[in-house]
C-alpha cells in the first residue's frame, strides 16, 4: 500500500503543555482523509507539521516519500495548503496574489498564466481574475485559497477547515472541488473539519483528543463503532417496562411517554425488544450516526464499551 | 526572480494603500505647516539680522533637509507594516510552506522597504525643493543631487536595519502602532528638526549628537546646504560660518574632535551593519 502521507509516533509540546502525544496514522494516495477533533486538540499543531512549518519533537513524518525536517524543500513542491484562515493579499488582485506566490515556486511570468488558466477550468476564476482580494465573498475567496494552494501542481492537498463560515451552496461547490481533485486529478487529500456530514465524505478519518489519537478507521467503522443506536420503547405501562429492563439490566432514559434504550446494533435491539415484547405498545429504531459517535468520544475518552456505558447509565437510573 | 517578484508585491501593496502613502508623507506635511506656521519665523528673524534677506533661503534648505532626515525613518517604519501584517495574519507561513527560503523573504521585505522609502524620499526631495524655489531660492545641482541621492541610500539602509531589528521583538499589529508613534514622535525632535541644536540645552545636544539619524540630517544639510552657505556667507568672517554649521547641526564636535562626512558615514554604516548582523543572528526566530 502506497501512503501519501505518513505520520509514525509524532509529539510536539509547547513548553509544559504537551500538544500532540505519539499520533500515528497513514493516509493512502488518492485517498481522502479527514482529521477531526475539538478546538485545541493539537489538529492545527499537526497540519502546521504536515506543511513543514514546525517540526515534531519525537517522531517521523513523511509526505509523498519524503521526511519532514530532512527533506522539506521537496515536500514544499509536493504539497498544496488551504489554511482555515485566506492568506491572501487582501489589497492586491487575484491575478496579483496568484502571481506573487507563483514566483516562490519559481514559476515564470508564462507558466503562472497557464497555470491560472489550467486553474480557471478547475475552480473558476475568470470573472475574479482581476478583482480586489479584499471584495470576494467567502465564497470566491475560498476559491482563490484553493486556487493558490494548486497552483505548483501538488499531489497532496491539505485544506484546514475548509468550509468553516460558508454558506451551503459555497460549501457544496468547494466540496465538489475537493472530490474532483481527489478523483480526476488522484490527489491525496488530507483536510479538518467540524462538520461531521463532511467527513462522511472521507475514505477514513480520525479523531484526535488531547493530542492523541482515540479512534481511525472508516467513518462507517467510526460510527458503527462508537454511535449509539436508539430504541425508543413506548408503552401505556411505563412502570412495569422499567422493571423488566432493570430485571434484564438493561440501561434506559426516561421521558414522559417512553423511555430509550441504547443499543449495539439491529440484532441486540431485536432481542430487547422481544424480552419487553409484553410491555411495549410501539417502537422506534433509530441508528447511530457520525455525530453520535463523535460525541461519544468527546464524552468518553478513549475507550468504548457499551456494556459499561449501559451499567454506568443503570446504576444512574437506578 | 523569486526576491524580485516579492519585492514587487511589497511595493504594490505599500502604493494600493493609501493610507500608508499619505501617512508616509504626513512628516513632509507636518513639518512643512509648523514651519509655515510659526517655526519659520522663529528661526529667520535672527538669521536675518546677520545675513540679510537671503536668510530665508538658508533656513527653508536646513527644514527641508531635516525633513527629509526624518522621511527615511518614517516611511520606512510604514513600509514595515506590511511585514508585521504578514507576520500577524500568518501570510509569511504562506511563503514558508514553498520552496522560498526564509533569507529570501528577509532580502525582499528588506529591499523592498529599501526602494519605497527611496521613492518617497525623492518625492519629498521634489516637495522640498519646490517650496524653495518658490520662496526665491536655487534649485540643487545635479551634483548635489547625485550626493543627496547617495547620503539618503546610507540613511535608509541604516533605518530600515535598526527598525527591522526592533521590529524584530514585535507580533502584533497594535504593538507595532505603539512603538511606530514612540519613534515617529520623537524622531523629528532628536534629528534636531524643528529647533537649531544650538538652542537646545548641552544634554540633549550629546544625546542627539549620539542619535545615529541625526548624522544623516547632518549629512543631507551638508549637502542640500553647500550651495547657499557659500553664497550668502561669502565675505562674512569664517567664525561665523563656523557657529552657524555647529548650531544649525551640520557640524558634530565630541569634544575637540570633530566628525566629518566620513565620520558620520562611518557611524551609520557600522550601526547598519551591527543591526544586520543582529537581524541574521536572529532570523531563525
Amino acid at each position: 500500500m502506497n501512503y501519501g502521507i505518513e505520520v509514525c509516533g509524532v509529539s510536539k509540546a509547547y513548553g509544559s503543555k504537551q500538544a500532540l502525544k505519539g499520533v500515528s496514522f497513514g493516509v493512502e494516495e488518492s485517498s481522502m482523509f479527514a482529521l477531526l477533533g475539538q478546538n485545541g486538540a493539537g489538529k492545527s499543531t499537526l497540519i502546521d507539521i504536515l506543511c513543514t512549518l514546525r517540526k515534531a519533537d519525537r517522531g517521523i513524518v513523511k509526505i509523498g516519500g519524503y521526511t519532514a525536517g530532512k527533506q522539506d524543500a521537496a515536500i514544499c513542491q509536493k504539497i498544496g495548503v488551504v489554511f482555515q484562515n485566506s492568506m491572501l493579499d487582501d489589497l492586491l488582485s487575484v491575478e496579483e496574489n496568484l502571481r506573487s506566490r507563483g514566483s516562490c515556486y519559481q514559476l515564470f511570468h508564462h507558466h503562472v498564466q497557464q497555470r491560472i488558466d489550467e486553474l480557471d477550468a478547475m475552480v473558476g476564476l475568470r470573472d475574479i481574475l482581476h478583482q480586489t482580494t479584499a471584495t470576494l465573498s467567502g465564497g470566491q475567496r475560498r476559491r482563490v485559497d484553493i486556487a493558490r494552494a494548486l497552483l505548483a501542481d501538488p499531489n497532496i492537498l491539505i485544506l484546514d477547515e475548509p468550509t468553516t463560515g460558508l454558506d451551503l451552496s459555497s460549501r457544496a461547490q468547494i466540496w465538489s472541488m475537493i472530490h474532483h481533485l481527489q478523483n480526476e486529478k488522484k490527489m491525496t487529500v488530507f483536510l479538518t473539519t467540524h462538520y461531521l456530514e463532511e467527513a462522511k465524505q472521507a475514505d477514513a478519518l480520525c479523531v484526535l483528543k488531547e493530542g492523541r489519537i482515540i479512534a481511525q478507521g472508516t467513518p462507517k467503522h467510526i460510527r458503527d463503532t462508537y454511535a449509539k443506536n436508539r430504541l425508543h420503547l413506548y408503552s401505556s405501562a411505563l412502570s412495569q417496562l422499567k422493571k423488566q429492563l432493570q430485571s434484564i439490566r438493561i440501561a434506559y432514559v426516561d421521558h414522559i411517554d417512553h423511555l430509550d434504550v441504547w443499543t449495539s446494533d439491529s440484532m441486540h435491539a431485536l432481542s430487547v425488544l422481544k424480552r419487553t415484547e409484553k410491555f411495549i405498545s410501539g417502537f422506534e429504531y433509530e441508528s447511530g450516526t457520525l455525530d453520535d459517535a463523535f460525541l461519544t468520544l468527546m464524552e468518553g475518552g478513549d475507550c468504548h464499551d457499551d456494556m459499561d456505558a449501559g451499567e454506568t447509565k443503570y446504576a444512574a437510573v437506578l | 526572480m523569486m526576491i524580485w517578484m516579492l519585492v514587487k508585491r511589497n511595493m504594490l501593496l505599500f502604493f494600493k494603500d493609501k493610507s500608508a502613502v499619505f501617512f508616509s508623507l504626513m512628516a513632509v506635511f507636518v513639518v512643512l505647516g509648523l514651519y509655515v506656521a510659526f517655526l519659520g519665523d522663529f528661526m529667520i528673524r535672527p538669521l536675518r539680522e546677520t545675513l540679510g534677506e537671503q536668510a530665508r533661503e538658508l533656513s527653508d534648505t536646513w527644514i527641508m533637509a531635516g525633513t527629509l532626515g526624518t522621511v527615511c525613518l518614517t516611511t520606512s517604519l510604514s513600509v514595515m507594516e506590511i511585514i508585521i501584517e504578514d507576520r500577524s495574519r500568518r501570510i509569511f507561513d504562506d511563503f514558508m510552506i514553498t520552496p522560498l527560503k526564509k533569507d529570501h523573504m528577509i532580502a525582499a521585505y528588506f529591499l523592498s522597504t529599501f526602494l519605497i522609502t527611496f521613492l518617497v524620499c525623492m518625492v519629498t526631495l521634489v516637495i522640498a525643493e519646490l517650496y524653495i524655489t518658490y520662496y526665491g531660492g536655487r534649485w540643487i545641482s545635479w551634483s548635489t543631487f547625485f550626493q543627496i541621492a547617495g547620503i539618503l541610500c546610507i540613511d535608509i539602509l541604516y533605518c530600515v536595519s535598526i527598525l527591522y531589528f526592533i521590529l524584530s521583538f514585535f507580533h502584533s499589529t497594535h504593538a507595532f502602532s505603539n512603538i511606530t508613534t514612540i519613534i515617529g514622535t520623537l524622531s523629528g525632535f532628536l534629528m534636531g528638526i524643528y529647533v537649531p541644536i544650538g538652542a537646545l540645552p548641552q544634554t540633549l545636544q550629546t544625546l542627539i549628537r549620539l542619535f545615529p539619524p541625526s548624522h544623516g540630517a547632518a549629512l543631507l544639510r551638508r549637502a542640500m546646504m553647500a550651495d547657499p552657505m557659500e553664497r550668502i556667507f561669502y565675505g562674512l568672517p569664517s567664525q561665523q560660518l563656523e557657529a552657524f554649521r555647529i548650531n544649525f547641526g551640520l557640524d558634530f564636535h565630541y569634544g575637540d574632535v570633530f566628525c566629518n562626512n566620513f565620520g558620520n558615514i562611518f557611524i551609520l554604516l557600522a550601526t547598519a551593519l551591527l543591526f544586520l548582523f543582529l537581524i541574521w543572528l536572529r532570523r531563525k526566530k
